[in-house]
């Protein structure tokens, strides 16, 4: 793999930039309370709300975070999509070796 | 440093943008067929557009020394009317023969609808039946996991299908694994808001490598970036990567990606490295 030189393990910028976007990321949670129409409680029981808090709670869980938040906000897979339900296709059977 | 934009809108830039990505180091862009922001009424629509991106734009860029290549599909987006997309497809071979077409693109979901599905895979085997690469739209935001798997469920029907001339494009986090492990290149978009950052870029080439890795902007004529690939060059200096590596990915990738086209010719201003 294509690993960055090592450095301090939290330089100065890489630390303020990481501060930046928490306090960014906080200050628009706290945005997000104090401007929702039925206060507090209508923003729990939205689903948006709670895939934020749930994203938020994962950050304190360790690595592979990224990839974790992008699952969280995903739609669901089910490898057996074509059988039930979904997209019948329409190509031309035996066409190219298929 | 020199480099390519493997997936830019040029159509929806003005001309002042050709002079910026020359400047920054640009020597080719490839430009797939997308969506104008509005859906168009007949195949004849298509075919003024076709043109535009092969025979218009192509000037247009070498005004400032830039290769223009392009790649021609009717999009997701537009798909869901298949009567209409079939017309299309009927359309694409007239234009195969342009000398800066590269393929078929781009091509894939958008809301990973059933109509959607099957205009993809007519287009795939209008690729095969043409001998030509492939250049392939993945979903935006929750749709993204689900439509990538399924395009690579679909793309498992052709055994035949040489995995090293499609891209899989806008790949993410929980999607580049899928591309690369399934033999395909993956196109990392770097886009506002939504899919990509510079940062974000890096990381992904820190954790899977640089092999079959492309960095495009897919700027267009929504809020997007044209010198987005400068900006992940320069972010992958500041981490302190190596010129080779950066230019592996921003240059060397895209040629040999596009060298599989067999009407591929080099851009003029690299012409000796590919």
């Amino acid at each position: 793999m294509a690993q960055a030189p090592p450095q301090t393990a939290l330089a100065d910028p890489r630390f303020l930039a990481i501060r930046s976007l928490l306090v960014e990321l906080a200050a628009s949670l706290d945005r997000t309370e104090r401007h929702a129409a039925g206060g507090q409680a209508s923003l729990a029981s939205d689903p948006r709300w709670k895939l934020l808090v749930a994203a938020v709670d994962r950050l304190a869980e360790g690595p592979g975070r990224a990839e974790a938040l992008q699952m969280l906000f995903s739609d669901p897979y089910e490898p057996s999509w074509r059988r039930d339900g979904g997209p019948e296709l329409a190509g031309s059977p035996g066409c190219c070796s298929r | 440093m020199h480099y390519v934009d493997p997936h830019i809108h040029m159509v929806s830039r003005i001309t002042d943008d050709y002079e910026t990505l020359a400047r920054m180091g640009c020597v080719a862009v490839s430009e797939p067929a997308f969506w104008a922001g509005f859906d168009r009424r007949s195949a004849d629509g298509f075919r003024d557009y076709f043109r535009q991106i092969t025979e218009v734009e192509p000037k247009r860029a070498a005004n400032y020394g830039i290769a223009h290549y392009s790649w021609l599909c009717i999009n997701a987006k537009e798909a869901e009317d298949v009567k209409l997309a079939r017309e299309v497809i009927a359309a694409i071979p007239e234009f195969l023969d342009a000398t800066n077409v590269l393929g078929i693109g781009e091509i894939g979901l958008n809301k990973n609808t059933r109509n959607e599905a099957t205009v993809f895979m007519e287009q795939v085997e209008l690729a095969i039946r043409h001998d030509e690469t492939i250049l392939i739209h993945t979903p935006h935001l929750a749709d993204k996991l689900r439509g990538t798997r399924m395009i690579i469920d679909m793309l498992a029907d052709f055994p035949n299908l040489d995995r090293g001339r499609v891209v899989i494009d806008h790949v993410e986090e929980h999607t580049i694994r899928h591309a690369l492990d399934a033999g395909y290149w993956a196109g990392m978009t770097l886009y506002p808001v939504t899919k990509c950052s510079p940062e974000r870029a890096c990381d992904m080439v820190e954790l899977y490598g640089s092999e079959r890795l492309l960095v495009n902007s897919a700027g267009d004529w929504g809020p997007s970036r044209p010198v987005a690939v400068p900006d992940f060059i320069v972010a992958m200096r500041a981490r302190g990567h190596a010129e080779d590596l950066i230019e592996k990915v921003v240059l060397d990738n895209p040629l040999a990606l596009f060298s599989r086209c067999r009407r591929y010719v080099p851009p003029p201003r690299v012409a000796g490295r590919a």
